[in-house]
């Protein structure tokens, strides 16, 4: 059941994604790497309240602990690379945002299947693969 | 694209391996806890699209 819904899931969840704009004023990277840390930061807020109430698995807390101190470098980069215009350095906002994506991918692992469907990468932007999504 | 429908397959294997095992129903809570997260995770992306970016959106996140 779980994985038959996480196939409908993404299938819906890809389409959606596909239309993705990047953000009036913003370049292309700092609009990025805000729509990635408002997808992760929902999710790992509403994973810690599913811990919390029970629902998830003892063996998600390491896993969930590792993503949500991900969460918080990336973030705390990505609000001075803001705040510099969208003009900093990039190459460390990717990789943080690299290390966020392995970190929640290791407890997406734990949990099952993928089931967040994050926004599509500037791919004119950003080399190497970010999530593994190379639309063209 | 091509991991995408990659990852696409790779759950419909997964679907029908679980449906062939009968290990669809042991995972039911678990299915509908990672749905909602999901859910969640997708409303806070679309909520914002087209909007300009809201620096004070995103927030530190305690650890459990």
């Amino acid at each position: 059941m779980k994985n038959i819904l996480s196939l409908l899931l993404c299938l819906i969840l890809s389409g959606c994604a596909a239309k993705s704009t990047t953000h009036p004023g913003a370049t292309a990277i700092d609009s990025y790497a805000y729509d990635v840390l408002l997808v992760e930061q929902a999710a790992l807020n509403s994973a810690k309240d599913a811990y919390s109430a029970g629902t998830l698995p003892p063996a998600a807390k390491n896993p969930m602990n590792i993503a949500i101190q991900q969460y918080d470098a990336a973030n705390t980069l990505w609000q001075s690379f803001h705040a510099a215009g969208g003009t900093g350095d990039a190459t460390a906002l990717q990789q943080a945002l690299d290390l966020l994506n392995s970190a929640v991918t290791t407890l997406q692992q734990i949990l099952g299947k993928p089931a967040v469907v994050l926004p599509p990468k500037p791919v004119s932007q950003l080399k190497g693969g970010f999530y593994g999504y190379a639309y063209s | 694209m091509v991991t995408l429908i990659l990852e696409i397959l790779s759950l419909a294997v997964g679907a029908w391996q679980a449906l062939a095992t009968g290990g669809a129903a042991n995972t039911a809570n678990l299915t509908s806890t990672l749905l909602q997260i999901a859910q969640k995770a997708n409303q806070a992306y679309t909520a914002q699209t087209g909007k300009p970016i809201d620096p004070t959106l995103l927030k530190p996140i305690a650890t459990v």
